[in-house]
């Protein structure tokens, strides 16, 4: 990148400084020819860029490059779990495999998610992490959640001008937001509809016109790297037990709430595309937290996509019940480790799992 | 607020439009002040009062030494105090911690207990240039290059006019102030000559100085651990990179105070080409030099006074020059070296008639190529001392540069030695002022299409955090 950044240096010097000194007349023609020579060439740098897998560094970056090493140093086949904060605290990856490896399941887990990850920006990262890797994961879960359904620029909550949501509005990305923006005008409201429209037009030409792409970007694998499982100790907000028990141990809302329809299709999508890479087996999930509408938004989409595990399972929420909050929405590291427990038992009851014990067994019987 | 970041040019774009809707030339005047004060501002609005200050005591020392034009005495007395309190303004607030920390460095060495509570002072940006152009305006009134200007407002713009505010190039009052009453209109040739200015310096720090700025940070960062020849690798970066970074922030004032039709002067004229340490100090800084030259070297005696005295006023010159720059005794060194170097090249000139006589065979590209090797070996060693953050840390780069230091382990990529790539093209370029006779650079279609590629691939490695220039923190 070092050689590429300093030809690329060089040649422009050449032309700005001293090739290009004095525009002939001629504004019209001029400016049009500019445009065409601008896209086309931004349009060959990013198809290169793509091609040799540069992609902008940011904190999923060095999560996805993390992942690219535990996968390239074990034979194992893997599962990925693909989230966003709530995952990040409550899914304690090496866990979950002893878990699943107690089951039967000998498998390596993947904890894959970032706080405040978009889809989008997940979805992003995904296919940047499988176009560099050896080999697709065997299962990979996907995170839902209403928050992230429901705003689909969620991207500009927690950063602006920033390269993690410079890069995840390429053309895919997007073309979602928009449709997700166009979708949800109403519930999002006309001022948070005309900012996050006015951020969304300031961020695209940055991605499209690949403004930073090589100056902090590089192939995946050379980015320093970051364990995505990130264990709490410490509440950073008090979850009292008036909020547990009006939250946590409230009644399942069993009234069916519709996901919104760029959500449903943005999952249909990357679904056909996991598939096409070679997935076959795609889950869903969410970690418990406090609100039991949010468990319930889950549980609906659950009756929507097979391999759906949703935490609405009493005797989990039971065991919650403790002070095992990070805050409303995460786990401490106590209460990881009883979700992780709890869902390799999910995991073994979806059945899309090699087992490895029974087989050995099948196999011995005969 | 950085000339390469979104704010500027957002900034830029309303004061430009502004500026040339208006026709009057006091409103106009009234803008570029009023943007100067936001620009300035926009750092910190505090240090709008300090430079109120210097502002106000220069137009003050200027009018009471016009008051009594044939009265020497008077004016100097007036033109002391008017230096005294600009300096005074340097001095405190940038001088106060290195003075009380190398005093109570020294009672330490003489096995006092040195423990004083400090003084730490924030350093308002661009003061030392602004200071100089205070001082270079009540000296001009003095010399009666110019006449005392009565209006605030016209001493205000001058020491504050943002595209040279916070680093330079110092501009002289004689030259600056006739331009504030010409008739400017707003051409083609002013809006080309302006932006291509401003481009250059554009690609020269953003592009090139920005990108090499983290390889240098690495090596200077652990010089204990890097290897000899990581050091001296990591030095030619810096090299490249404060040129490149300083270049670009004056071409790019240069650049913007076109663009409001001033002419502001050259600052770099390919110091890498030089080929004596007297050469590179007509083309590195140029401003700085000259300044120092006319206002602190010439004062002090200049040539005058025989050959010690000569000696003497160059380098107090040169060490002066040096802490002008920061207030460490690496700069100190700094300015000492390169005093030492240009006193050895007089002594040269003097004596070295019969050395050169013995290789008078030899092509005169010998004694060039001779000249610009030992040039550039010495202005590499002081950059080392430039960039380090501690004298032993700047010793121990000349160590690494003289291969008198045991070094580190630790190496760098020799794809590094790619950062002279563009420096070596640039001054090739430069130097021989090449123009490319393309005839099919004349068709617009074809002119406007190579900029289209080239801004495409100049955004590739645009930085998306606006770096401060490296002259900011002096």
């Amino acid at each position: 990148m070092l050689a590429l950044k300093f030809i690329i240096g060089t040649l422009v010097l050449a032309g700005f400084g001293y090739g290009l000194r004095n525009p002939p007349k001629g504004f019209w023609r001029g400016a049009m020819s500019f445009v065409v020579a601008f896209a086309l060439t931004a349009t060959v740098i990013r198809v290169m860029a793509n091609q040799s897998g540069i992609v902008r560094e940011d904190a999923y970056a060095r999560i996805a490059a993390n992942a690219l090493v535990q996968v390239k140093t074990s034979n194992l086949p893997y599962i990925l779990f693909v989230g966003a904060s709530y995952s990040r605290n409550a899914l304690d990856d090496q866990a979950l495999a002893t878990g699943l490896r107690s089951r039967g399941y000998v498998y390596q887990v993947i904890n894959f998610a970032l706080e405040g990850a978009s889809l989008q920006e997940r979805d992003l990262r995904l296919r940047q992490f499988l176009a560099a890797v050896p080999r697709p994961p065997e299962m990979v879960f996907l995170e839902i959640s209403r928050k992230f359904d429901e705003n689909p620029t969620y991207g500009f909550e927690v950063a602006k001008f920033s390269n993690r949501v410079f890069g995840q509005f390429d053309l895919r990305g997007t073309i979602w937001a928009v449709r997700g923006l166009l979708e949800q005008r109403q519930q999002l409201g006309t001022k948070a509809f005309l900012k996050d429209s006015v951020l969304l037009a300031l961020h695209i030409p940055v991605n499209l016109g690949n403004i930073g792409l090589f100056t902090s970007g590089d192939h995946l694998s050379k980015f320093t790297r970051v364990a995505a499982y990130d264990p709490q100790d410490k509440p950073r907000s008090e979850v009292t037990e008036q909020a547990r028990n009006t939250g946590l141990l409230a009644p399942y809302a069993s009234e069916r709430e519709q996901a919104p329809k760029w959500a449903t299709a943005f999952r249909a999508e990357q679904a056909t595309y996991l598939r096409r890479a070679g997935i076959s087996k795609i889950g869903y999930y969410f970690p418990p937290v406090i609100d039991a509408t949010e468990r319930a938004y889950v549980a609906a989409r659950c009756l929507e996509y097979e391999n759906c595990i949703a935490p609405t399972d009493l005797t989990l929420l039971g065991q919650l019940d403790d002070d095992l909050w990070f805050d409303a929405e995460h786990l401490l590291v106590g209460g990881a480790a009883i979700y992780t427990d709890w869902l390799a038992d999910e995991i073994e009851q979806t059945g899309s799992l090699h087992n490895a014990k029974r087989q050995l067994a099948l196999e011995l019987r005969r | 607020m950085i000339f390469t970041s979104f704010s500027f040019l957002t900034f830029f774009v309303g004061v430009f439009a502004l500026y040339w809707t208006v026709r009057n030339k006091s409103a106009r005047l009234g803008i570029l002040l009023a943007a100067s004060a936001l620009f300035y501002g926009w750092w910190d609005w505090r240090f709008l009062a300090l430079i109120s200050l210097v502002i106000v005591v220069s137009w003050w020392v200027a009018l009471a030494m016009a008051r009594r034009p044939n009265d020497r005495l008077h004016q100097n007395r007036w033109l002391t105090f008017g230096i005294v309190v600009a300096l005074s303004v340097l001095g405190v607030f940038k001088y106060t911690g290195f003075f009380a920390d190398s005093f109570a460095q020294m009672l330490a060495m003489s096995g006092l207990k040195a423990d004083m509570p400090t003084l730490r002072i924030i350093l308002p940006v661009g003061v030392s240039f602004y200071v100089f152009q205070a001082i270079s305006y009540m000296a001009d009134v003095r010399r009666r290059q110019l006449p005392a200007e009565p209006r605030l407002a016209r001493v205000a713009l001058y020491i504050a006019f943002f595209p040279q505010l916070v680093a330079g190039p110092i501009v002289r009052a004689a030259s600056f102030f006739p331009q504030m009453e010409r008739t400017k209109r707003l051409s083609r040739r002013v809006v080309v000559v302006g932006l291509r200015a401003f481009v250059t310096g554009l690609v020269y720090k953003a592009l090139l100085a920005d990108n090499i700025g983290p390889l240098v940070d690495q090596v200077y960062g652990d010089l204990d651990g890097y290897g000899n020849g990581a050091v001296v690798v990591a030095s030619f970066a810096f090299a490249a990179q404060i040129y490149f970074d300083f270049a670009g922030y004056s071409l790019m004032a240069i650049g913007i105070a076109r663009l409001f039709g001033y002419h502001i002067p050259r600052n770099f004229n390919f110091p890498y080409a030089a080929t004596s340490i007297t050469g590179f100090w007509r083309r590195w800084h140029m401003s700085l030099s000259f300044w120092l030259r006319d206002y602190l070297f010439i004062p002090l005696g200049g040539s005058r006074g025989g050959k010690w005295l000569y000696f003497r006023n160059l380098t107090a010159t040169m060490v002066l020059g040096g802490l002008w720059h920061g207030a460490a005794w690496t700069f100190v060194l700094w300015g000492l070296l390169h005093g030492t170097a240009l006193i050895v090249h007089k002594l040269w000139l003097e004596y070295g008639a019969p050395i050169r006589a013995r290789f008078a065979l030899l092509p005169r590209a010998f004694g060039w190529f001779a000249g610009f090797v030992l040039t550039q070996y010495v202005v590499l060693l002081s950059w080392s001392l430039f960039r380090a953050q501690s004298l032993p840390e700047g010793l121990s780069a000349m160590g690494a540069i003289t291969g008198l230091r045991t070094g580190g382990a630790l190496g760098v990529s020799s794809a590094l030695m790619l950062v002279l790539v563009p420096l070596i093209l640039d001054h090739v370029l430069g130097v021989t002022r090449w123009r490319p006779n393309w005839p099919a650079l004349a068709r617009p279609e074809v002119w406007w299409g190579m900029a289209g590629m080239a801004t495409a691939l100049a955004l590739t490695i645009y930085p998306l955090k606006a770096a401060p220039f490296v002259y900011f923190q002096f």
